[in-house]
């Protein structure tokens, strides 16, 4: 589903040169629930803006669904971002402007999608999170714990391959983080595969397997396999 | 998807009512300001009759004094002797010609309950009204045969037709002029060119039109002086009508119509021939210098545009940049306050080209909204004009094609201003802003 | 405060800054220059006609019939009748009026050489009642005698024995000359080479200005009245004055009472002085009035331009205002900040202003008839502009400035 190999990604200033990644390698099969840990400045949050196209990467190969990445034009990028990734943020991202309907609309709308098939969609989509009531509200109106499920919904919405998800639950309790984490492995157990990146161990412990990054590369995986970084489907 | 476009801008729009209105505002000052001059201007420099500007020429003879020109750059006078445009408006080597000049007269109702009045005319020949194509609302024009014949006919302006007529079909009646009776042979209708091409010498560009039109050769008889400029280089040589008449003096207009680039070759030999016939005479003392401007070209030699509103003209534009300038500040302060939607969006699949479709719309729908207030604001500005000089009352107006020009000039504008903003919004890299939120 | 640091600053994000700086710059040149444009229009329109205005209007009438001695009775017989009514001061046969556009001009000489230097000037026709009946002021000499005066045909070469002229002619005439009285007793010369002729000037009076200013040459200040009842085919056309307060009730009873004295005739409406006068300066009000909206709109998008942006900035920098307040910075410190960095900007934008502004303003000599801007207007237009930059930029900096440091902690 997910593979890269060898990569690396610099971030140059006039003064610093700073290697987020080195000679990173990774894979990730389909229906897989990886949570990625790692302390602060490891190098998780670039893995993951690589992973979802966000941020090109400077060297090494990188394959998302079978189709090689590397110098693929804005255009085809932000096509694949829209059709194969979701993404929920720790801040939850959402337009504070639109309400949660069109929040939820914003992907199916640079998809082309047709009036009726983005209706049925974001309806759908809400229903699964348990938000159809509060369409028209606006994410000011709702908790921390509803918005992180409208990111979620607007994320499903668009029935991506992967799911990408940066410190889901950082922004919120425990008794919200847990309700997260039940739609999310829902979602995982219909066939979606999900990244997450977190802080907290017990939530890394849910997932199918655990990939640590420290200074840009994956040194560890606790699982059933340790000590390959080519990931094979653990058994919780 | 550009339905989506309009309705983001619009939600946007609505979102931010103060910086929104700010650069409404901004637009629409500009666009008024420029849209008020620019519509005098409009209508200065426009065309008075586009189907037939190119065939329709001044004819200029330089018969002024060996010492000095009429006017630098060594410009011929800008009218005729009498003799001279009677001969060359007689002898016929153009389809059209005429000769002219205004007159005032007296009209004696003969309704006695009728006012006399002072009234200004023109004397000039029948081909006046094919060359210049007055529309008529009755009858015609006298022919060439009362050219001939001093035919005591006029044709009449439908105001001074209204007045002394009440407006009936005077075709066929007398009207008694300076203590003479003529036959009405036509009515005009409205017959207002913008600007009045044929007369900018004597009557002004933009003044009230004739009243009634008498046959030149009627002159034989009453002897006029012209109600208009009369320039003379040296004094008549006999104190005496005909003295005038035979003078250097240059008071009378003339016009051709040449319908092609040959006849227009042809018709500049004949008057060289003839002022090189007269220069054997002993007049036209300077070097040769016969000038044909058609009517295009008349009315810039005659700088019927004034200095005044080149000068509002060019300051307004230079206003409406300013403007832009404020313009792109507040756009750039709009669209990068919104960063994080923008890297949200693109995180979500928007390409760069999406987001900046969709922000060129925005400023599209800016420039607009800054168009119409606009086109209130340059009404508005207009209605001053026309207070301040109302005589140019013709020159101050809104037509659908200057409301559509304001509209276009508006949003192209608005889009180049936002052009910058919108690159800038485009190049927010998708990730950049989604921690920080 | 040190300058250094807001330096760095605004070179590290110059884009909004260098907008606001064209902006100054661009409006300090077109407001400079329609200001410049204002006051001299606004200096036009200052300008006395040198006759009493407030208490002249002018009525001429047309006859159906008759040829030029018919006029010369029927003027005769008009005049007789404006003098005696009561409520006019004095009537006059006139060709044209000061600030009329249209009228008669020629050019003279001090010599009878014609081809010395020549003086263009207007011609009006007077007679003995002229001081009284314009309202003039005869600074030297005496009003042409009633014997003087003789009836001019159009068919005539015009040749007078005497004349008036205004002062400013006098001493262009003559340049010899530093007191216009002593133009008195010399003579003027005119007419083509062959048929020159002398004409004695007998009186000066002083402000008298022409029907036109003149397009190439200026003679707007150049006069001369000549002793002639003029007759233009079957028209007579009179300046009559009134007595103070007697203008109105004239206006309203001339044509009737002028057309029962001879209903032969077209009389048209009476029309003042001030007429003529609005008439003459419409162009340079329109031009003062619309530059000046123009002026007023720039120096207000001005303001809210900056007033926009800087609030902009305000709000984008808020958690690093909050920051410095809590670093120790004072309110002041934040205020001040703003002001120098606006200070700044308006400055260079001042620098660029003045040099389009003398860009602009000799683009508008050399196509316009404008003249060379005085320093001055530049100096005041720099001045002007830094100071409302400043005071835009206190709205939003004064709210920067109350930004509680407790922002610095927030997270969001």
């Amino acid at each position: 589903m997910l593979s890269m190999q060898n990569l690396n990604k610099v971030y140059r200033t006039h003064l610093v040169e700073t290697h987020a990644l080195r000679e990173f390698s990774i894979h990730v099969d389909e229906g897989e629930f990886v949570a990625v840990t790692g302390p602060s400045g490891s190098g998780k949050t670039t893995f993951m803006n690589i992973a979802g196209l966000l941020e090109e990467h400077s060297g090494g190969l990188y394959q998302l669904d079978g189709v090689e990445v590397s110098g693929l034009s804005d255009r085809r990028r932000s096509a694949m971002r829209n059709e194969k990734l979701g993404f929920i943020f720790q801040g939850f991202n959402l337009i504070p402007d639109l309400n949660l309907f069109d929040n939820v609309d914003v992907p199916l709308r640079y998809r082309g999608f047709g009036g009726g098939e983005r209706r049925r969609r974001i309806e759908r989509a809400l229903e699964q999170v348990g938000l159809s009531s509060r369409a028209r509200h606006f994410p000011a109106e709702l908790s921390g714990g509803q918005q992180q499920r409208v990111a979620i919904a607007r994320a499903l919405a668009g029935e991506p391959r992967i799911l990408l998800a940066d410190e889901p639950t950082g922004n919120l309790d425990s008794t919200m983080a847990r309700a997260v984490m039940e739609i999310l492995e829902g979602i995982n157990a219909s066939g979606t595969t999900i990244i997450m990146v977190t802080h907290d161990p017990e939530l890394a412990a849910r997932a199918s397997r655990n990939v640590h990054i420290i200074d840009g590369q994956v040194t560890d995986l606790r699982g059933t396999f340790a000590g390959s970084d080519i990931g094979i489907p653990a058994t919780a | 998807m550009n339905r989506y476009y309009f309705w983001l801008a619009a939600r946007s729009l609505k979102g931010s009512p103060w910086l929104s209105g700010l650069m409404v505002l901004a637009i629409a000052l500009g666009i008024g300001t420029f849209m008020t001059s620019y519509a005098i201007f409009h209508a200065m420099s426009g065309n008075p009759i586009p189907h037939k500007s190119h065939q329709l020429f001044n004819v200029r003879l330089d018969n002024w004094s060996p010492e000095e020109a009429f006017a630098e750059p060594n410009e011929p006078p800008s009218q005729m002797t009498y003799r001279d445009a009677r001969y060359l408006a007689e002898a016929g080597a153009a389809r059209h010609q005429t000769a002219m000049f205004r007159v005032g007269m007296a009209v004696q109702p003969h309704n006695p309950d009728i006012k006399p009045l002072r009234t200004f005319g023109r004397m000039t020949y029948s081909d006046f009204f094919a060359m210049f194509e007055p529309p008529f609302l009755h009858g015609g024009p006298w022919t060439r045969q009362d050219d001939r014949g001093r035919g005591a006919v006029t044709v009449i302006s439908r105001d001074l037709n209204d007045r002394v007529f009440g407006g009936d079909n005077s075709v066929g009646r007398k009207l008694r002029l300076d203590g003479a009776d003529y036959t009405v042979v036509g009515v005009l209708d409205t017959f207002d060119p913008l600007p009045r091409y044929y007369d900018v010498v004597n009557n002004g560009p933009f003044a009230e039109g004739d009243d009634f039109y008498l046959p030149f050769t009627l002159n034989d008889r009453l002897e006029l002086r012209p109600n208009g400029n009369n320039s003379c280089w040296s004094d008549p040589a006999e104190d005496s009508y005909q003295g005038y008449l035979d003078s250097e003096c240059v008071w009378v207009a003339l016009w051709v119509q040449l319908d092609s680039p040959a006849q227009r070759r042809d018709y500049q030999a004949f008057i060289d021939n003839y002022v090189g016939e007269q220069k054997r005479l002993g007049r036209f003392p300077r070097p040769l210098n016969n000038r044909l401007d058609d009517v295009m070209s008349w009315l810039r030699v005659q700088r019927v545009v004034d200095d005044d509103t080149h000068i509002q003209l060019g300051l307004s534009f230079a206003f409406l940049l300013v403007c832009l300038l404020n313009t792109v500040g507040l756009m750039l302060a709009k669209f990068l306050r919104r960063a994080g939607e923008v890297s949200v969006r693109r995180a979500l699949g928007a390409s760069r080209g999406q987001i900046f479709r969709q922000y060129l719309t925005e400023s599209a729908l800016l420039g607009a909204a800054g168009a119409l207030l606009g086109l209130g604001l340059a009404s508005l500005g207009l209605a001053v004009a026309r207070r301040l000089s109302p005589d140019m009352d013709m020159l101050t107006r809104l037509d659908p094609g200057l409301a559509l020009f304001a509209l276009a000039v508006s949003v192209t504008a608005a889009l180049l201003a936002g052009l910058y903003p919108t690159w800038r919004a485009c190049a927010i890299a998708p990730a950049s802003q989604l921690k920080t939120q | 405060m040190e300058i250094r640091p807001i330096l760095a600053t605004i070179l590290r994000n110059p884009v909004g800054l260098i907008l606001i700086g064209l902006q100054v710059a661009l409006t300090l040149a077109i407001v400079v220059n329609a200001l410049y444009i204002i006051t001299t229009r606004l200096d036009n329109m200052r300008a006395s006609a040198g006759i009493d205005e407030d208490n002249l209007l002018t009525i001429s009438s047309t006859a159906f019939s008759g040829d030029e001695s018919d006029t010369l009775a029927n003027t005769r017989q008009d005049l007789d009748y404006l003098r005696g009514l009561p409520g006019v001061v004095d009537a006059m046969a006139v060709n044209t009026l000061p600030m009329a556009q249209s009228g008669w001009s020629t050019e003279i000489e001090a010599s009878e050489d014609p081809d010395s230097h020549a003086v263009p000037t207007a011609i009006y026709f007077a007679d003995h009642s002229l001081v009284n009946s314009l309202g003039l002021e005869l600074i030297a000499g005496r009003p042409f005698r009633e014997a003087e005066i003789k009836p001019y045909t159009m068919d005539q070469t015009l040749k007078p024995d005497v004349s008036i002229i205004s002062a400013a002619l006098a001493l262009a005439l003559f340049p010899d000359i530093d007191n216009p009285a002593q133009a008195l007793g010399r003579h003027s010369w005119n007419g083509d080479e062959n048929d020159r002729f002398a004409t004695e000037i007998v009186g000066i009076v002083d402000g008298i200005k022409a029907p036109w200013k003149g397009f190439s040459v200026d003679i707007f200040n150049n006069v001369v009245f000549v002793p002639f009842i003029p007759l233009y085919g079957k028209t007579g056309s009179y300046a009559v004055r009134a007595e103070p307060g007697q203008l109105d009730r004239l206006l309203g009873s001339l044509q009737q009472e002028l057309t029962e004295l001879n209903p032969q005739r077209v009389v048209r409406d009476p029309r003042t002085f001030s007429e003529f006068r609005e008439r003459f300066f419409r162009g340079d009000k329109s031009m003062a009035v619309m530059l000046s909206v123009v002026v007023g709109l720039l120096l207000l998008v001005n303001v809210l331009g900056i007033v926009g942006l800087v609030s902009f900035w305000v709000t984008q920098r808020t958690k690093q205002i909050g920051t410095r307040r809590a670093l120790g910075a004072t309110r002041g410190n934040i205020l001040q900040y703003f002001l120098v960095e606006n200070a700044l900007i308006s400055s260079a934008g001042v620098l660029l202003g003045a040099v389009l502004a003398m860009a602009l303003n000799n683009w508008l000599a050399s196509e316009f008839q404008v003249q060379r801007l005085p320093w001055h207007y530049l100096a005041g237009g720099s001045l002007a502009l830094l100071l409302t930059g400043l005071a835009a930029t206190c709205v939003p900096a004064l709210r920067a400035a109350a930004i509680p440091p407790a922002i610095a902690t927030r997270s969001v």
